[in-house]
């Protein structure tokens, strides 16, 4: 309301100063205006040419006419006149002709060095990473030179249509047999993985997670590759399905929905009271092992249930210079931590 | 060469560095659709009001109309000084939290047909635009004593819906990579969190539970969504005017949260910090078609219709590492000794990638300005958005999966937003022969439907400015200052009595200088 409040306020201020200025405007005169600068927002184009009246071929002469007839800008030229000699028109055949004999001799004689296209040394970046991030990359699905039979005509083995850099495993659109398969499987494969240390499963193979693609770990772990769990570096999907802390969706009452960003007024943060016995009093609860080994620790107390401290909060104090010295208590028979203090240096 | 300096100038310090939550996919789809100051500084003086106006660089992106009152070229640059506070109140304690920062959030050029050269009825002119739509700036800060609940909680919760045990969260923890799979396995392998010792699983419980919990935390937001505008605009005998424009977008945006919690005179754990990182990038393309026409000399309308921008690869990542703070947990190790862990190490949550659709909303906007003679004009805009067409879907799930991601969170956007109208109004007195004097209001219409929450999120939008033009280059200086209410839960739980949100008062503030130089 506050805000509609001024908004009406300013509207009224504005209109009122606005008010003013016509008043000005009009006891003024057109000189006054004359003197501002040229704004296109507020002066409307001076439009200084005429345009020009077209001008009728005639075969009589007309003194009186000034205007001027340009035959080319006309369409006159080309109907009247079309033998020039240095048109295109004239030798369209011969062009014509030319264009595709070179075409033809181009794609019948192409060695890889006479031609971009057959050489398998020269790459316009067929890879996926080189796409155009656009819909304009599909332009090339229509080149017959990079995705077509006659891509990969050179060689049988290294560079045949399904082998190491064919058109077919680098092309999205394509679908490969062989891509990423084993040497066993693939017949173009064996002998090159083999003589040149990539592994008995070269590096396309499916079968072994560290001899993928491009992978330096191309021969490593060959003898018991499918015993390895392979490195999960991230998972994919839905975000929200394994990671919100928050409610992304679900309708609680008044809770959010939708996520973080909505209001819960009835929070009472009034002093907890647990119900749970094994909650109450703060009594230790041991902690079973687990996996995650990244921790620091010493030998527990004798009874262990309770632990020797009390009430203790965190501070930061300058460490002693006594290195051997341990600010959690007793070190022996520990190898992980109690050794050293943190904080600060 | 004066004014060619005078340009570059202008253009020096242009530093872009940006800086609020994690959101979920419709959320993040209302942020990417919510487009404040995306117009030049003479057009932010007057409110953003550029439908209508025209002869701007604003029109680029705006309404491409608008470039059709060209008469000659022009190149114009704008550099901005955003200075976003936002105030919270958070369990009666309130913190406040700014971000700063310099950017160029307009640059452009637009190649004008000279009237005196040209013999039609018909000329255009063709402009090419870069411009920050949206900013992702404004940060959070919130602290204070929670009597109720702490983060662990909600872990706490989620463990016990799925009915996991502490051999199956276990399970989830991988050592090679040392992340777990989700959030309450990674409260798990930190162990903040025990099974059941009866059972071995729900309800799991942490350690000394009825302590207060100290909290504070913060949200930082960076990056943008910027755009590249390519449009052509054209008169019809100085009265009717159209102009088309095709706009990619880019969308670059980082959300920063850090949760950190301190138990009051707590035993065994001390306290944890819990950081999450989303990183959201993708492309867009959308149209622009819009009108203007001279109704008469001095009043002109326009009408623009602004296609939604399909973003065809929206690729997202989702980070989370929880650090906890132990004085010492009673534990066993693997030979069955008892031991008391002292220390331990960060533990990561495995990271989320997911790539999808996003299409943000339809558009349409216009507007009428009167003009005082030369002297001055009083201009309106209005701007319809259609916030409950936004839609998300995604081709790298399966058929099935797919249909239940779409009718989940569009679900969730019909449900929790609304159309808005936007209204913008501004003025420009021409002081004498150079100067210019401008002023705008602005509001943004409430987004989200009444039965989301009760807070009124309408925002409004004070501006002013002063301009200097010859006829050769123009100087524009803007400031406005944008205010609206907002909310942050950093998380929630089953029951509403456990748990607090923040609400928020956003402010923002953008000092403006801009110029152009004709040619």
């Amino acid at each position: 309301m506050k805000n509609h409040l001024m908004l009406f306020l300013l509207l009224v201020g504005l209109f009122f100063i606005q008010a003013c200025t016509v008043v000005q405007n009009n006891s003024s005169d057109a000189t006054s205006q004359s003197k501002l600068v040229i704004d296109d927002l507020y002066d409307n184009p001076v439009q200084t040419a005429v345009i020009p009246k077209k001008k009728k071929k005639s075969d009589y002469l007309d003194f009186q006419d000034e205007t001027t007839l340009i035959e080319e800008e006309n369409g006159l030229a080309e109907a009247a006149e079309p033998n020039y000699l240095n048109s295109r028109a004239v030798y369209a055949n011969q062009y014509d002709q030319g264009f595709a004999n070179g075409f033809s001799s181009g794609l019948m004689n192409a060695n890889p060095w006479n031609s971009w296209y057959t050489n398998p040394f020269i790459s316009f970046g067929t890879g996926f990473g080189s796409r155009w991030a656009s819909p304009i990359a599909s332009w090339r699905l229509s080149d017959p030179y990079y995705f077509g039979s006659m891509s990969s005509m050179y060689g049988p083995m290294m560079y045949s249509s399904f082998a190491y850099q064919s058109s077919f495993m680098m092309n999205p659109y394509y679908y490969d047999p062989f891509y990423r398969m084993s040497a066993f499987s693939n017949p173009y494969y064996s002998m090159y993985g083999g003589m040149y240390g990539f592994g008995m499963f070269g590096p396309t193979n499916i079968y072994n997670y560290y001899g993928g693609l491009n992978s330096s770990y191309a021969s490593y772990n060959s003898n018991n590759y499918n015993l390895v769990d392979p490195v999960k570096t991230s998972r994919r999907g839905v975000r929200e399905d394994g990671m919100s802390n928050r409610y992304g969706g679900e309708n609680y009452n008044n809770a959010p929905r939708g996520n973080s960003n909505s209001f819960n007024q009835n929070g009472t943060n009034q002093q907890r009271v647990n119900s749970r016995a094994t909650e109450v009093g703060g009594e230790a609860v041991v902690a079973p092992s687990r996996r995650n080994t990244n921790y620091e620790y010493r030998a527990a107390p004798q009874n262990n249930s309770v632990p020797q401290y009390q009430n203790r909060t965190e501070s930061y104090s300058a460490p002693s210079t006594n290195y051997g010295g341990s600010s959690g208590g007793s070190s022996s028979g520990s190898s992980g931590g109690g050794s050293s203090t943190r904080g600060p240096r | 060469m004066k004014r060619i300096f005078l340009f570059f100038l202008l253009g020096l310090g242009s530093l872009s560095a940006v800086r609020a939550q994690i959101y979920s996919y419709s959320n993040l789809a209302k942020s990417f659709s919510t487009a404040y100051s995306t117009s030049s500084p003479r057009m932010q003086a007057m409110g953003g009001v550029h439908s209508t106006l025209g002869a701007d660089i604003s029109s680029i992106s705006g309404n491409p109309a608008g470039l059709g009152f060209y008469n000659r070229s022009e190149v114009a640059l704008g550099v901005g000084y955003v200075s976003a506070t936002t105030q919270s109140t958070y369990l009666s304690e309130a913190s406040s939290k700014t971000n700063s920062f310099v950017h160029v959030p307009i640059f452009g050029l637009v190649l004008g047909s000279p009237a005196e050269y040209s013999a039609s009825q018909w000329r255009g002119s063709f402009g090419v635009a870069y411009s920050r739509q949206v900013i992702f700036a404004q940060p959070i800060s919130i602290s204070g004593v929670n009597n109720r609940s702490s983060l662990l909680d909600r872990f706490i919760e989620k463990a016990n819906d799925k009915g996991a045990t502490g051999q199956s969260l276990d399970d989830e923890y991988n050592s090679f990579s040392k992340s777990a799979e989700s959030p309450e396995a990674v409260a798990y392998q930190a162990y903040l969190i025990n099974p059941n010792a009866k059972t071995g699983g729900a309800p799991f419980q942490r350690y000394e539970p009825n302590l207060p919990t100290r909290q504070q935390g913060t949200a930082d937001n960076e990056g943008a969504l910027s755009q590249w505008d390519i449009s052509y605009g054209a008169s019809y005998l100085n009265k009717f005017y159209v102009g088309l424009g095709l706009h990619f977008s880019k969308i670059n945006a980082t959300s920063t949260t850090l949760w950190q919690e301190e138990f009051v005179g707590a035993n065994y754990v001390a306290g944890l910090q819990y950081q999450e990182k989303l990183v959201n990038t993708g492309s867009g393309i959308s149209a622009t078609l819009g009108m203007i026409y001279k109704l008469s000399p001095n009043l002109r309308a326009s009408v623009a219709l602004h296609t939604p921008m399909f973003f065809d690869q929206m690729n997202e990542r989702y980070d989370a590492t929880l650090n906890p703070r132990v004085f010492g947990i009673p534990s066993i190790d693997s030979k069955g000794n008892p031991i008391t862990i002292t220390r331990v190490g960060p533990v990561k949550l495995t990271p989320n990638e997911f790539t999808y659709q996003l299409t943000t909303p339809f558009k349409i906007s216009g507007g009428a300005a009167y003009f005082f003679g030369k002297r001055g004009l009083l201009s309106l805009d209005l701007e319809y958005v259609n916030y409950p067409g936004m839609r998300v879907s995604s081709a790298e799930l399966s058929v099935t999966d797919n249909i239940n991601f779409e009718n989940k969170y569009n679900g969730q956007t019909q449900k929790n937003f609304q159309s808005a109208l936007n209204i913008k109004l501004g003025t420009e007195i021409r002081l004498g022969a150079n100067f210019n004097l401008r002023g705008g209001v602005a509001t943004w219409g409430n987004s989200y439907s009444p039965t989301y929450d009760l807070i009124d999120r309408t925002v409004l939008q004070i501006s002013g400015g002063l301009g200097y033009r010859t006829n050769q280059f123009y100087i524009d200086l803007t400031a406005y200052q944008r205010t609206s209410k907002d909310a942050f839960t950093p998380y929630a739980l089953k029951s509403s009595a456990d748990y607090s949100s923040a609400s928020l008062n956003l402010t923002s503030m953008q000092f403006m200088i801009g110029g152009g130089v004709y040619f």
